[in-house]
């Protein structure tokens, strides 16, 4: 290629990347009759395309049944459009989306379920004055003092507490011995800060020996051997945090190559809860993974609710498909409430939320506020675990819906 | 032991990049074809050998027949549609059409498959051989086997049969080549067709005993470039042991690095036959580029 004609290509992807740009900052969206556009921005593509679908499925589920009820009554009873975009694989192409659901006129979003993007993203909401919510995890999301973020989930650190103490717990009730652990983690906000606070606080605190400590870009697994002969001098018990499941597949089809007992896992998150992750290791190797989640099927609605999942084609109703349905609602009734399509009054509206029961029956304390983060007042994590084919709700107590089955340490 | 160990798998991986190099040589280095779509057309091996194994439960190893087969039949009607038109427009198209047909495969993938993680749960993938400490993935082991055939099938035929004749001449020279005689449209469609089934055969050994999602392509695009770039343009040879020298230095990087660079000791190299031996392991200088063995 010439210099020339390298210039021209270089000089037409930045006049088009510019373009874009203008374009996404024309409308405000706040304005008008009509449907009313909410934003859902989930990664389709790349190594979290799994939790995309199943926020599509919850965001879809949840529309319909808003629609179904006769829209936004405040509003003339107007429906719900909905303005599905991909956020992709990167950060890059999670602001690209949140440009291109910005530029048709959204008045409120739910996405993209990973902390990473959302975090970049709701950087654009707020700067538009968009009233976004999320479920994703990282403490940052509500630690900027934004107005216009709300995260219903519990923060990362919660998380990372909750699941030492549970294993911690759970394995003395079972008198099993954890004194040596690895940390195995994928390369996003919430992996690298759930493996800092297991370092430098609860590895002490529950007298383990985090005696492997590895990295593992997401998806980027070609072969576990050398991951696999580490984790065979290394000897850890259980193996916590976790990279992407195409990556812990690998890792654990490696150990049963290798003669080895697969060390058994604590995932620091939902997307281990998937059919997609029994699917890639196997019923055999995903029996007794601990994962937490910040919403599941309890009691009251959300069994209903996994019910239409489950009716929707997915037999694994979790936390994606649940907390985006529920989110869509907390939408709906904050708008019902502003009575408006102004974006300002749909934020004040979101800040006064306190939604009990119904969709609100998704998240464990079964109810939904605020704080004046944007965080949600109610918040708690709980530890689930494969059983067989079956996720398990193990911990805490009251939100137990099985015993915990001791996976055979290695 | 580590050391072996590492080595040894290294080699098993290297192999299926030496076929994945070959694939790619036989356009780039041949018919001069600059195919972005390659890592796509190996997704599509890694889903016809995951969907025939779900259907027939046929063992996968047995199943890479059909599926070569299969990708042949694509190759001609890719031909037919696409590439014929491309290689007459020059790179710049070339590159632009065949990103466009990788997001077109990627997108299918990702309709008909859905976005989540398949794995090809066979008896291979859970099975080792143990030597003397030394463990053998036995799906590995065979896709080490098939690997050698794929490159002494694709030596032959370049090197022995009539097609592999037309194919030489056409990279020497395409204008003597018409001049004598060969039909230059028919030898660009049979080298493709060669390397669509290459990429099938490389899907075929990496689903064995890798997980396959719809951006798993994008884990072949850096290395099947460095591959026969690295092995010399238009050598067979010298890309499938390139192949096996990628593979190496990758276990060798996780091994005693960390694994977030386990591709930046490949980088280093190739950057280093970049400099000293730009036309890579067994090539010509460019002026003299043909297909060697």
């Amino acid at each position: 290629m010439r210099r020339r004609e390298f210039l021209g290509l270089a000089g037409a992807a930045v006049a088009s990347t510019l373009a874009g740009s203008l374009t996404s900052c024309g409308s405000a969206g706040s304005a008008g009759s009509g449907p009313i556009k909410i934003g859902l921005v989930v990664h389709k593509t790349g190594p979290y395309a799994d939790t995309g679908r199943m926020m599509s499925m919850g965001a879809k589920l949840a529309v319909d049944a808003i629609n179904s009820a006769g829209g936004i009554k405040s509003l003339g009873g107007n429906k719900i459009q909905l303005v599905e975009e991909d956020a992709g694989a990167t950060v890059e192409s999670a602001i690209s989306a949140m440009n291109r659901a910005l530029s048709q006129g959204i008045i409120a979003g739910v996405g993209t379920g990973i902390s990473s993007a959302t975090i970049a993203i709701t950087e654009l909401a707020e700067r538009r004055k968009i009233t976004w919510t999320d479920v994703a995890f990282a403490d940052e999301l509500t630690d900027r003092g934004f107005k216009y973020t709300f995260a219903t989930s519990p923060k990362t650190s919660e998380f990372t507490n909750l699941f030492s103490e549970a294993i911690d717990t759970l394995a003395q009730t079972a008198h099993v011995d954890v004194t040596r652990i690895g940390i195995i983690a994928g390369i996003n906000d919430v992996a690298v800060q759930a493996a800092k606070e297991i370092k430098s606080t609860y590895a002490d605190k529950y007298g383990w020996s985090v005696v492997l400590d590895e990295t593992v870009p997401e998806g980027s697994l070609k072969d576990a051997a050398p991951l696999v002969s580490k984790i065979a001098s290394s000897q850890p018990q259980l193996l916590f945090v976790g990279p992407a499941i195409s990556d812990i597949a690998l890792i654990s089809k490696g150990q049963v190559q290798q003669g080895m007992t697969p060390v058994p896992w604590v995932l620091s998150g939902a997307p281990f809860l998937s059919g997609a992750f029994v699917d890639a290791l196997g019923a055999k190797a995903a029996n007794g993974t601990f994962a937490v989640a910040a919403s599941g099927v309890y009691k009251g609605e959300s069994r209903k609710i996994a019910d239409k999942i489950r009716a929707a084609g997915d037999d694994y109703p979790q936390e994606y498909h649940l907390s985006t349905y529920a989110e869509f609602f907390l939408l709906a009734d904050a708008m019902e409430r502003a009575k408006s399509r102004d974006s300002t009054k749909i934020r004040d509206a979101m800040a006064e939320t306190d939604m009990r029961g119904g969709p609100a029956s998704v998240w464990p304390a079964q109810r939904m506020r605020f704080d004046e983060d944007g965080r949600a007042v109610d918040r708690q994590a709980a530890l689930v675990q494969w059983q067989q084919t079956k996720t398990v709700t193990v911990y805490p107590e009251q939100l137990a819906t099985g015993k915990t089955i001791w996976p055979t340490l290695a | 032991m580590v050391l072996i160990q590492a080595l040894v798998n290294g080699l098993l991986i290297g192999a299926v990049w030496g076929v994945l190099g070959l694939g790619k040589q036989i356009v780039l280095g041949v018919i001069h074809f600059v195919n972005f779509a390659h890592g796509h057309l190996v997704l599509l091996g890694m889903y016809l050998t995951l969907f025939a194994w779900i259907t027939t439960g046929a063992d996968p190893f047995l199943l890479l027949p059909v599926v070569a087969i299969a990708m042949v039949i694509l190759a001609f009607i890719l031909d037919r549609l696409l590439v014929r038109r491309l290689i007459k427009l020059g790179e710049r198209s070339q590159m632009i059409a065949t990103i466009a047909l990788a997001l077109v495969i990627e997108n299918a993938a990702l309709l008909i498959a859905g976005p989540q993680p398949r794995t090809l749960q066979n008896s291979w993938s859970d099975k080792a051989v143990q030597l003397g400490g030394v463990y053998l993935n036995a799906g590995r082991l065979m896709g080490l086997a098939i690997a050698i055939l794929a490159f002494v099938v694709t030596w032959w035929i370049i090197t022995k049969t009539p097609l592999g004749v037309m194919i030489r001449a056409t990279s020497q020279n395409r204008a003597a080549a018409q001049y004598m005689g060969i039909d230059i449209g028919r030898v660009y469609a049979y080298a493709f067709a060669l390397s669509v089934a290459l990429a099938g055969v490389v899907g075929s050994l990496y689903v064995v005993s890798t997980p396959v999602d719809p951006s798993t392509a994008w884990t072949f695009l850096i290395l099947m470039f460095i591959v026969p770039v690295l092995g010399g343009l238009g050598s067979i040879a010298g890309t499938f042991l390139a192949g096996l020298i990628v593979g190496v230095l990758q276990l060798l990087s996780t091994t005693y690095f960390d694994i977030q660079l386990q591709d930046a000791l490949v980088y280093g190299v190739f950057v280093l036959f970049l400099v000293v031996r730009p036309q890579g392991l067994f090539g010509r200088a460019a002026d003299q580029r043909q297909v060697s063995v």
